[in-house]
């Protein structure tokens, strides 16, 4: 194997197009050896320039990649990054201290194991491992290990900071894909016609090939004229230019997905121009994947951008003039130069050229086969007639045809079309709004792109509402022009692109399949573009088919002798290119609510804990302590998340007979009652009281979870012409809200509120008031969760915390204590009250969890009515019940309730445990759990498994606590 | 027994940012919010205000306030604290048993984002068009912005843009921190 050294230096002298800086120099590390950059040379051109050959291994066998595109479109130059996998060495800018080293390799680069892979390739055709790892079926999870290590591409740091991304919205008249010429041109047009143009452009600057080939415009150097428009563009105040930024797909309704480094943008825009050029394309023989063996625009782009000569001796394959103004700008860069020219009779200008540098020119001769150890050292050139040729060489510079990238067009349905003149796809059928232009197009000639632009960027402009009769006569104008000169076209990809069958002639790079892959494929049967593909695993690599759709196709086509236009092409989906999942996620979003006394649950120390996106506290330090001050004297908690409803009109009592399952029209104003919803399956959905505040008005409160649902379930309805008279408005927000509770309550209450009559005759359980509680306008109930006494006092949210202040200062006398959501959930469960969502789940109906006395089918109609009459005749198959442990085990919400029968160790799995706590008043465990009917009855024992084991639990009655009601109607 | 107490702030800021870019105020305690609903909740409006707003998305402003119409049946009024309170027994009055008029000033924490780059702060959050000719000034929308329900009124003042935004009481610090952090990212950008 060869060892690569670093040579002297590749860099050429300065030139007007180059993008470095030569003042500042950048260190940084490959393979953990010290390298220096200019600033403005990415990985691969500093790279290149110190000698560096190998980027990376291939995939399957491990072959020695070298740079390829040069544009990000290949998968030859994936990198690691100081921990970040897969990170493209020749998009990314060296950065100084950056570590760089090369992944899929073991134990070196030079020197990889897996190589050896190569020695048995024969034994591994497409779909090997659908067909060689299923038996024995017991040794699958040793193969399995190891497929998981030798596949994948580089590996994931756990430890890596993930970094911070974050997303953006952009909204114009006529969105612009692409800053090549074509783009440019659509951009200035549209600009010009009054239209807001957002131009997103993947590459670093506006310009396209302009910026890279030593070409002139009309007597001027192309990047020139690129610099040029680009200025003229950022000058127009209604554009906006962002570089770097990938448009990855298209979605439903105009949206557009990009990346712009670690930002996700979503545009939506009125009209759109796609200019975004071509893929150039690789031909296809022997080693092909030899480093040293680039396509023409890379080594263009290394050549005029980054000023690297990439090698001493090159040959260069080539179809059209880029190919030979390549050729032209090696030979002057002091290249030894070959061409193999496909063409018979190639332009005479730039072959007199050629010929000035002493270029070697053969016509009608392309490339047939590769050879080097570890890089390209000679390469067989074949004429038409069949005569051959060797030639050395160090590169082999290919330009041979090109791909449109037309990946967003087809994303957004249109039809990609084969054109036999062209010799390429050239989109049809774009939706109304989506104009194509430029070499995506099918058009390569500068003035022709430039023409298409124009009128591109005007019709997307008129589509989006500007312009006006000038420029519809421009339009009329140029689109004569237009299509005059595409019947005019010419193919740039004259092929053939296939040399004779050979071994490792790959057409995917980033899966090492070859030619004989792609036949045996079809062979097998799988003969369409979509099935072979997915048994070939072509074109499902990190370039997304980018490098190797034509040549698939063609030889698909061959293969199955049918022509290119009925073998079509495989499916476009988004993303175009890889795209990381933290640039998807965007910007970490994650609402949370706090309530308006928050500071003070905080201040006082407080365990907070998440109640879906509340903040609410846990406990105080003592939750059993907590439970006790209300049980003995008097607590309060902040229950402001509860769901809280305004409803008005003269018809609010039908509204809540049709909601609800029990009786509303009778409920007098001053009273409140509890009410249970459910769907129209009869599913519980939700549980709260209802008070009549004034003949109109109503105020409703539901779960905290429940809040939002249930405003827009009764929204709903109302809408749905149910034509009742009400409305509903969601109070949530305006009231603080919280429960004081125990038997000192009152007493309390009486030191804060001087304008209502306390007395349990005068405002007895179940009634509500309107009063004044320290100053604030307060809604009173006599309701609670927690069986004693109590009053849930709502006053508007900004008063919040001033009240609850003043009834802490009030209660000190009395011993009052704040309760937390804790010793709330153990004072409910003794009272034996379920929490919807925890006790029932997403099929409970009212009469498995003991509501059935809150339903009254008897109405003449309410939401679930039938479906709870039918659940009522069928009869009950499973309870809600409370238990007891004998044996002092605490129990976990969830464990699973199990009884003799035909599951894992003998037993069957019959219920669960949905609540369970120690209660300090009662001094044993309490529950609630599921079970079967028949097990359900009070003084039943049941087995329960907690934490492995298997401990008994005992059915009894509810409520565990205060059964007659005394103390919460005291 | 304690005398009316003072209506807080969900927000413990003040502001961030500056003008020349974006500046973010809590501006809670200088605007009452009255939710009007029903059948004629925009005749109601333009009975109130005198002439406007007219349909949805429209916002009328004169001394009293800034009237502002959501739905065919829902309108605000964004006003003094002192003058909605009055402006709510006006309306509930004049509206009868139609409309329900609720002063939910209590319900909401209103920022106001100001400046030149308050539309690229907000663009970060919210997927609405922005653009001037899109969302002009006296125009307003609810929405979704950081995830969470808003409303987001444009009120520009001295020709600076000005965005009001209305967000649930208690969104409000999450949502103040949401903006805080985008604000900051476009001064860096800058």
């Amino acid at each position: 194997m060869r060892s690569e050294t670093r040579s002297r230096t590749r860099r050429l002298e300065t030139a007007p197009s180059e993008v470095i800086d030569r003042e500042r120099v950048i260190r940084f590390t490959w393979q953990g050896r010290l390298f220096s950059a200019y600033a403005g040379d990415t990985i691969a051109s500093a790279l290149a320039a110190e000698g560096v050959q190998t980027f990376s291994r291939s995939f399957k066998y491990h072959r020695r990649r070298g740079l390829l595109c040069v544009s990000g479109d290949c998968p030859n130059c994936l990198v690691h990054v100081d921990g970040e996998p897969n990170v493209r060495a020749c998009r990314t800018k060296v950065e100084p201290g950056m570590r760089v080293r090369a992944q899929n390799a073991w134990p070196t680069l030079d020197l990889d194991v897996m190589a050896a892979t190569q020695l048995v390739g024969r034994f591994l055709p497409p779909g090997f491992y659908y067909k060689t790892f299923k038996r024995p079926r017991a040794l699958w999870p040793f193969y399995e290990d190891v497929l998981r290590h030798a596949a994948g591409l580089g590996e994931v740091d756990p430890d890596r900071e993930p970094g911070r991304f974050d997303k953006v919205y952009k909204h114009a008249d006529v969105l612009v894909i692409g800053g090549g010429p074509a783009g440019l041109r659509a951009a200035l047009a549209a600009a010009q016609a009054g239209a807001g143009v957002l131009l997103l452009e993947e590459h670093e600057a506006l310009g396209g090939h302009l910026r890279y080939t030593t070409a002139e415009v009309h007597g001027h150097p192309a990047h020139d004229v690129a610099r040029s428009l680009a200025a003229t563009l950022s000058a127009q105040a209604n554009v906006e230019l962002m570089l770097n930024t990938l448009v990855f797909g298209v979605y439903d309704h105009g949206w557009f997905g990009a990346v712009q480094g670690n930002r996700l943008v979503k545009v939506r825009a009125g009209a759109t121009v796609v200019a975004t050029g071509a893929y150039e394309q690789p031909l296809v023989f022997e080693n092909n994947d030899l480093p040293g063996i680039m396509l023409g625009s890379g080594v263009s782009r290394l050549l005029n951008l980054w000023r690297v000569l990439p090698g001493e001796r090159a040959v260069v394959v080539s179809a059209n003039p880029r190919g030979l103004q390549l050729a032209l700008d090696l030979a002057q860069a002091g290249c030894h130069v070959t061409v193999a020219e496909m063409r018979a009779e190639p332009e005479e200008a730039p072959v007199e050229a050629l010929r000035g540098h002493a270029v070697e020119i053969l016509t009608g001769a392309t490339v047939v086969r590769a050879s080097g150890n570890g890089h390209v050292e000679r390469v067989t050139l074949a004429h038409a007639g069949g005569a051959t040729r060797e030639v050395a060489c160090d590169l082999l510079a290919l330009s041979t045809g090109y791909l449109p990238a037309n990946g967003l067009l087809s994303q957004a349905g249109a039809k990609p079309v084969w054109d036999e003149a062209l010799h390429e796809f050239v989109p049809a059928g774009l939706r109304a709004g989506m104009f194509a232009a430029g070499e995506v197009a099918g058009t390569h000639t500068l003035a022709e792109v430039k023409r298409e632009g124009t009128l591109a960027g005007l019709e997307a402009a008129r589509f989006a509402g500007f312009g006006g009769s000038e420029a519809d006569r421009e339009i009329e104008r140029l689109a004569v022009e237009v299509a005059e000169a595409q019947s005019r076209r010419s193919a740039w990809t004259p092929g053939p692109i296939l040399a004779p069958e050979q071994k490792k002639d790959f057409i995917c790079l980033c899966e090492d399949v070859a030619q004989a892959d792609v036949r045996q494929s079809i062979e097998e049967g799988y003969q369409s573009m979509e099935l072979l593909k997915r048994y070939s695993t072509i074109g499902m690599g990190p370039c997304q088919g980018k490098m190797c759709q034509m040549a698939t196709m063609r030889l698909c086509a061959h293969h199955n002798r049918r022509p290119i236009a009925e073998t079509g092409t495989t499916t476009a989906r988004p993303p175009l290119r890889p795209v990381s999942m933290g640039a998807l996620g965007g910007r970490l979003l994650e609402p949370v609510r706090y309530t308006p006394i928050h500071t003070w649950h905080v201040a006082q120390g407080a365990k907070m804990m998440n109640a879906g996106q509340w903040k609410r506290p846990e406990h105080y330090g003592d939750p059993l302590a907590e439970v006790r001050a209300v049980r003995e004297a008097v607590g309060l908690i902040d229950v402001s998340t509860l769901g809280k409803m305004l409803l008005h009109g003269t018809q609010v009592p039908e509204l809540l007979e049709r909601l609800y399952t029990n009786q509303w029209r009778r409920l007098g104003v001053g009273r409140v009652r509890y009410g249970v919803m459910v769907n129209d399956e009869g599913v519980v959905m939700d549980d709260g009281v209802t008070a009549r505040l004034n003949e109109h008005r109503f105020y409703m409160t539901t779960t905290s979870g429940g809040a939002t649902t249930i405003y827009e379930w009764i929204e709903w309805w109302l809408q749905s012409g149910w034509q009742v008279d009400a409305g509903i408005v969601n109070v949530t927000e305006l009231y603080a809200a919280m429960n004081l509770a125990g038997p000192r309550a009152r007493e309390v209450m009486a030191s804060v509120c001087s304008d209502a009559d306390l007395s349990n005759e005068a405002f007895p359980y179940m009634t509500v008031r309107q009063a004044t509680v320290a100053g604030a306008p307060a809604i009173l109930m006599r309701i609670g969760f927690t069986g004693e006494l109590s009053y849930e006092i709502h006053v508007p949210a900004g008063y919040g915390l001033h009240v609850w202040q003043a009834l802490m200062d009030a209660g000190a006398a009395y011993g009052i204590r704040p309760f937390g959501v804790e010793a709330q959930r153990v004072l409910r469960l003794e009272k034996g009250h379920i929490i919807v969502g925890q006790d029932t789940d997403g099929l409970t109906n009212p009469f498995e969890a003991g509501l059935g006395w809150a339903v009254k089918t008897a109405k003449p109609d309410f939401l679930g009515r039938r479906a709870l009459i039918m659940e009522s005749e069928q009869g009950i198959s499973k309870r809600l019940v409370g238990f007891t442990m004998p044996d002092g085990v605490l129990p976990e919400e969830g464990n699973q309730i199990v009884r003799a029968g035909q599951g894992p160790l003998g037993l069957e799995i019959v219920g669960r445990i949905t609540s369970a706590r120690w209660s300090p008043t009662l001094g044993k465990i309490i529950g609630l759990c599921w079970l079967p009917a028949e097990m359900a009855l009070p003084g039943s024992h049941f087995t329960v498994r907690v934490r492995g084991k298997l401990l008994t639990g005992r059915v009894v009655e509810t409520p565990f606590y205060d059964p007659e009601e005394a103390r919460l109607r005291a | 027994m304690k005398g009316m107490p003072v209506l807080q702030s969900p927000l413990l800021a003040v502001a961030c940012g500056n003008e020349n870019s974006a500046r973010l105020e809590d501006v809670t305690g200088q605007f009452g919010l009255i939710h009007i609903q029903g059948e004629g909740a925009l005749d109601l409006l333009a009975q109130a205000s005198g002439d406007g707003p007219h349909k949805p998305g429209d916002v009328f402003a004169n001394s009293s306030g800034l009237f502002v119409a959501l739905r065919p049946d829902v309108g605000v009024v964004l006003a003094s604290p002192a003058a909605a309170e009055a402006l709510s027994s006006r309306l509930s009055t004049t509206a009868g048993e139609q409309l329900i008029i609720v002063d939910m000033t209590h319900g909401f924490g209103l920022l106001a984002l100001a400046g030149p780059s308050a539309a690229s702060v907000l663009s970060r959050l919210c997927g609405l068009n922005f653009n001037a000719r899109a969302f002009p000034n006296w125009h307003a929308a609810q929405t979704s912005l950081a995830k969470v329900r808003a409303l987001i009124v444009r009120a520009d003042t001295g020709g600076v843009c000005r965005y009001l935004l209305a967000v649930d009481r208690s969104h409000a610090v999450y949502v103040w921190e949401t903006l805080v952090d985008a604000v900051q990212e476009i001064l860096a950008d800058r």
